[in-house]
This record gives structure tokens, C-alpha cells and sequence, in this order.
């Protein structure tokens, strides 16, 4: 186990070498970016300087290595703040929505999957793979102004933010309204948030849903198929008992897999639905700062997720091997 | 000496390709939207209705009507003739996408998983950092970096998509090399080109083929996010996405802008991914079986 964490290292030094290789030959110029088109030559040359942008490639490499050891991610350009910081404002928001996604999609892929697979072929099955197979082929971002046309613009539902503007937001303790709200007992909070959550949540979630439920259906008309399910179907055992004790239990490994990966394409998907609910999360927080060529917000953006992303690898790999005593982690 | 007859099998009623289909809704369905979509962007300029990019600002924001069956936009073009010239685009991304996918990442998969050793293991640390990152995040990164427009849009999703194709190349090739035929080909004395092209690439072909249809509807999913957040093809291009972008301003009062672009999107990757799905049943032994 300490081998595969190990692993980890060199797969973050790759990450952070690739995004500094592209900020950094790249012909956008942060510099005009930030300056305009008019600026004058001294003052390019002195915020040149103060980003070390006048410093050779390798020593810029150094530096911002060194910088990501120490927590320092730089100052972004746009919010003028330190990126770390910024990130620390804003990841919270992306959690609370990857995660509500997460569990919405697990609510109901898990149940469809099994669904389907049991009345393989008939109409359940098929009504299933096309919610399904549609969840894997709408756009985000359709869907997403869709449902706020639908919701907000003509039912005059919950629309855009995460809380009521009316109403303050809980006192931030993770910085998860859902659970700052029932940690300061904030009912009113906890509702509006909870509700604002639900939308945004679904839209992100639909396409982990589908293929959820497809790997869920596969896993388990394969495991119908093996020999020990005939055998326990031969010892009269109640088909509710085979599939929930022996077919499901087995089935779920790779579904696992699945699921620990999607937590990665969740955060991915958030840079859409975040742009559309207008949810300040790190999604919204990396679309500005490309718009405003903000090159320390987008490395130190890139990065977090990245890192997320292979943390989400290494749980699944561990979860693997607890539920599956076959494989051994070398 | 006799000669033995061979019956012929009973007559072909239906052709073959229709054979292949049958009883299976879905898939003929996919089948469908995908011809429907290749007949469109071929007669585009027969049958649009009107210009795609001819502005009408007396006739702008108009609902659906006889005159505009899909409604005008902001700029007074008709949407009906956006969407059917926007299929050009979609084909032209799809295409482009998964063909530059295709010629990286085969030969840096093949190699990986002919030659083992350190080549694999350097290949495979590369590609493990290309697919830590979400996909559409380094896509815009990447587009964000060259600059917006359609040419490099396709150029970064490239970037982002081939590594799926060289694990996958890999880990066939791997598995296939382990097969006795192998074996018997280098002992016949066959190069070791020949043999990946003669014996090991022609059993690739499934999965590819299966990845490369599921790609077709991903890549223009993954083009029209990028364009819907301003860094993909940019206005006034006639592409579905940046067409759903336009009409996220308007989307209070004129729906029809958002509506039919993103329709067209959903349906043009619906039918990429149901044949695909068809496509992954059928070229696997494992599963055509299974009933």
C-alpha cells in the first residue's frame, strides 16, 4: 500500500511539469493580458519582474517546484490574492456539488442497474439503457439551462448560487453549507441550501448515473452467467437470495471501480454546471482565470484536480483489494 | 473422384447489415440518427432553408413559426439552417478528433505493448499523467493556452483523447502477444514489424473500432462544452455549441435558441454512443453468447 502511495510522487511531478509547460510556452502573454494593449514598456518590464517572468525557463521551474513543496501555489493575477488561498474559498463549493452528485447518482444508477439487468431485454431494461445511454450523450450544459428555464424561469424554483440571496449563509466551519448548517443547527440555511443543491446536483450527476447503472447491468448479467449462481439456483435458493447475497455482492467491484473514477469526471463536469448555476467553485474559479490568462489560478487549479483525481484512483485500487481478497496490492 | 457438393446455405433473405440489426431496436435506432445526420450535412445547401449566416435583424428572436420552424436568433438567422449546417462542424470534429487520436496513440500503444521493458513503462507514465487530469479541464487549458477557435479546438481534445486509445492498444497488444500464433510467426522467422502489422494490429481492430464510434459522440460533446465556455469555435461559426452559448442569454425569453442546437447535439452523440454500444456487444465474443 505504501508502494502505491508511493507511486503517487512521480505522477504529481508529471502533472505540475506538464501545466508548467504549457503556461509557459504558450504565445498568450499574462502580461498584456493583464496590463491591456496600451500598456507602457516600464511597466511591463517591472510586473515582468515581480512575477520572475524575466528569469530563465529552468530557474522559473525551480522556483515553482520548490514553491509547490512549501503549499505556495503563487499570486493569482486576477483576484490579486494567493492562489492557495482562493482555492481554499472555493474547492469547498465544487466538493459539497461533486459529492451531492455522487450520492444522487449511486441512488439511482444502483437500483436501475439491477433492475435492468434482472428483466434483461424487456421494457424496464430498455426504458433503463436509454436513460442511460442518454445520460452519457446529453451535454451538461444543455441540460443545465434546460431545467433552469423549466425550474426557475417559468416554476420560479431555486435558480442560481447556492443559498437564497435573503438569506445568510451558514457560519462557515468546512465551508460545506449542508454541513455547516446542521453544525450550527441553521435550519433556515440547511433548507435553502438543500435545495439550491438539488438541481445543479442532478444536472452534474446524470451522466455518472448512466454509467453507473451500465456497469452495474453488465457486472451482474455477467455474474448471473457463472456457474456458482446455477448451482445456488439448483439448491432452490430464492432468487431474491441470489441476487442480493450472491449475484449483487460480487457484481460490485467493478461497479466500485466505476463509482471512485467518476468522483474525478465529476469535479471535470462541475467547470460546466458551476459556469451555468453561476456556483462559485473551483469550476467557475478556472474559467475566469483562463479568460484572464491567470497562469498561477490555472496551474494551481489544474494541479488540485489532478491530485484529487489520482487520490480518487489510489482509494479505488484499496477498496479493490478489500473487497476483492484475490487481488493483492504489491 | 467425386466431387462433393457443398450446399449452399439457405438464400439471404435480408442483406447482411440489416441481418446484423435485427431485434435490436436500440442500435437500429442509432443507426438512424447517424444516416439521418450524414444525409443532412451532405445536402445542407439543398435543403436549408435559408443562409445559415444571413442576418435579419427585423425578424430577430422570433418563435417558432411556419415561416422559421425552429425560430430565429438574436441576429435574425434562422436556427433551423444553423443546426443543419452545424452537422458539418459536428462531422468535420468528430472525424478529425478521433483520426489525430488514432495515429498517436496506436503506434505509441503498440510499441508500449510489443516492445515491454522500459519503453512500455515510459509510455505508460506519460499517459498516466495525461488521463490524471479530467479531460475537459486540460482541454481548455490546452485551448486556452494556443488560442480559441476551431482547428485548435479539435487539436486539444486530441491531446486529451489519445491516451486512450495507446492503453488500450497496449493492453490488447499485450494480451494477444502471449497468443501460440505469435509465437509461431517469429519462429517462422516474420519481422517484428510484420508481425504487429500482419498479426497483432488486424485483432485490434474491435476494440478500436469500438472506442473510436464512442469517441465520435465524445468529441463533439467534449467541442461543444469547450465552445459553450467561449474557447471553442467561435461566433459566428455555425456550431451547435457556441449556438447554445449565444442563447444562454436569451434563455428566459427565447428557449428555442438553447432548445433545437442542443437537441441536435444530444442526438448526434446519442447515435454515435448507441452504435457503439451495439457495436461492443456484437465484436465481443464474450457477450454475443450471452442471452
Amino acid at each position: 500500500m505504501l508502494r502505491r502511495a508511493a507511486l503517487l510522487i512521480p505522477v504529481i511531478i508529471g502533472i505540475s511539469t506538464l501545466t508548467f509547460i504549457i503556461t509557459r510556452l504558450v504565445p498568450a502573454n499574462p502580461i498584456i493580458a493583464f496590463l491591456g494593449e496600451f500598456a507602457r514598456p516600464a511597466q511591463e518590464a517591472a510586473l515582468e519582474a515581480k512575477w520572475g517572468l524575466n528569469r530563465p525557463l529552468y530557474e522559473q521551474y525551480i522556483r515553482y517546484m520548490y514553491g509547490l513543496t512549501q503549499g505556495d501555489l503563487g499570486i493569482s493575477i486576477h483576484t490579486q490574492r494567493p492562489v492557495i488561498v482562493d482555492l481554499e474559498e472555493f474547492f469547498p463549493a465544487t466538493v459539497e456539488l461533486s459529492t451531492a452528485a455522487l450520492l444522487i447518482s449511486i441512488c439511482l444508477g444502483l437500483p436501475m442497474g439491477i433492475l435492468s439487468a434482472i428483466r434483461r431485454n424487456k421494457l424496464t431494461d430498455h426504458v433503463a439503457r436509454i436513460f442511460a445511454l442518454s445520460g452519457v450523450s446529453i451535454p451538461v450544459f444543455w441540460l443545465g439551462l434546460l431545467l433552469l428555464f423549466v425550474v426557475y424561469y417559468k416554476l420560479g424554483g431555486p435558480g442560481f448560487g447556492r443559498i437564497d440571496p435573503g438569506i445568510s449563509p451558514p457560519t462557515r466551519i468546512t465551508g460545506l453549507y449542508v454541513v455547516d448548517s446542521i453544525l450550527t443547527q441553521n435550519w433556515q440555511a440547511l433548507g435553502s441550501s438543500l435545495i439550491h443543491l438539488i438541481m445543479p446536483a442532478f444536472v452534474l450527476g446524470y451522466a455518472t448515473t448512466a454509467v453507473i447503472s451500465r456497469m452495474v447491468r453488465a457486472s451482474m448479467l455477467e455474474v448471473l452467467s457463472q456457474d456458482y449462481i446455477r448451482s445456488a439456483r439448483a439448491h432452490g435458493l430464492s432468487e431474491r437470495v441470489i441476487i442480493y447475497r450472491h449475484a449483487l455482492r460480487n457484481a460490485m467491484i467493478p461497479v466500485t471501480t466505476v463509482i471512485g473514477l467518476s468522483y474525478g469526471s465529476l469535479l471535470s463536469g462541475a467547470v460546466l454546471t458551476e459556469t451555468i448555476f453561476a456556483w462559485p467553485g473551483i469550476g467557475r474559479y478556472i474559467t475566469d482565470a483562463i479568460s484572464a490568462l491567470d497562469f498561477p489560478a490555472v496551474t494551481g487549479t489544474s494541479i488540485l484536480i489532478a491530485i484529487v483525481y489520482v487520490l480518487a484512483n489510489l482509494v479505488v485500487d484499496i477498496a479493490y483489494a478489500y473487497l476483492d481478497p484475490r487481488i493483492r496490492l504489491g | 473422384m467425386k466431387q462433393v457438393k457443398f450446399r449452399a446455405r439457405a438464400p439471404l433473405k435480408t442483406p447482411f447489415a440489416i441481418r446484423l440489426l435485427k431485434n435490436r431496436p436500440l442500435a437500429i435506432f442509432g443507426v438512424a440518427i447517424i444516416v439521418f445526420n450524414i444525409l443532412q450535412a451532405l445536402s445542407a445547401p439543398a435543403i436549408s432553408p435559408y443562409d445559415p449566416y444571413n442576418m435579419q435583424l427585423s425578424d430577430k428572436l422570433r418563435a417558432p413559426d411556419a415561416a422559421h420552424i425552429f425560430g430565429t436568433d438574436q441576429l435574425g438567422r434562422d436556427i433551423l439552417s444553423r443546426v443543419i449546417w452545424g452537422s458539418r462542424i459536428s462531422f468535420e470534429i468528430g472525424v478529425v478528433v478521433v483520426a489525430l487520436s488514432l495515429l498517436i496513440g496506436i503506434p505509441l500503444g503498440l510499441s508500449a505493448g510489443y516492445a515491454g521493458g522500459w519503453v512500455d513503462e515510459a509510455l505508460m507514465r506519460i499517459t498516466d499523467i495525461f488521463l490524471a487530469f479530467p479531460a475537459l479541464v486540460l482541454a481548455i487549458f490546452i485551448e486556452a493556452a494556443i488560442g480559441p477557435g476551431l482547428t485548435n479546438a479539435m487539436f486539444s481534445i486530441a491531446i486529451v483523447s489519445w491516451p486512450t486509445y495507446a492503453r488500450l492498444v497496449r493492453g490488447s497488444a499485450m494480451s494477444i502477444k502471449q497468443n501460440e500464433f505469435i509465437e509461431a510467426a517469429r519462429a517462422a522467422g516474420e519481422g517484428k514489424l510484420r508481425v504487429i502489422f500482419r498479426h497483432i494490429f488486424p485483432n485490434l481492430l474491435s476494440p478500436i473500432t469500438v472506442q473510436s464510434t464512442l469517441d465520435m459522440g465524445g468529441a463533439v460533446l467534449t467541442a461543444a462544452g469547450l465552445s459553450f465556455i467561449g474557447f471553442g469555435v467561435q461566433p459566428p461559426t455555425a456550431e451547435w455549441g457556441a449556438m447554445v452559448s449565444a442563447g444562454r442569454d436569451y434563455i428566459a425569453f427565447a428557449w428555442w435558441m438553447t432548445a433545437f442546437p442542443g437537441l441536435a447535439i444530444f442526438l448526434f452523440v446519442l447515435g454515435f454512443n448507441l452504435l457503439g454500444d451495439w457495436l461492443n456487444d456484437y465484436l465481443n465474443p464474450r457477450l454475443r453468447g450471452v442471452e
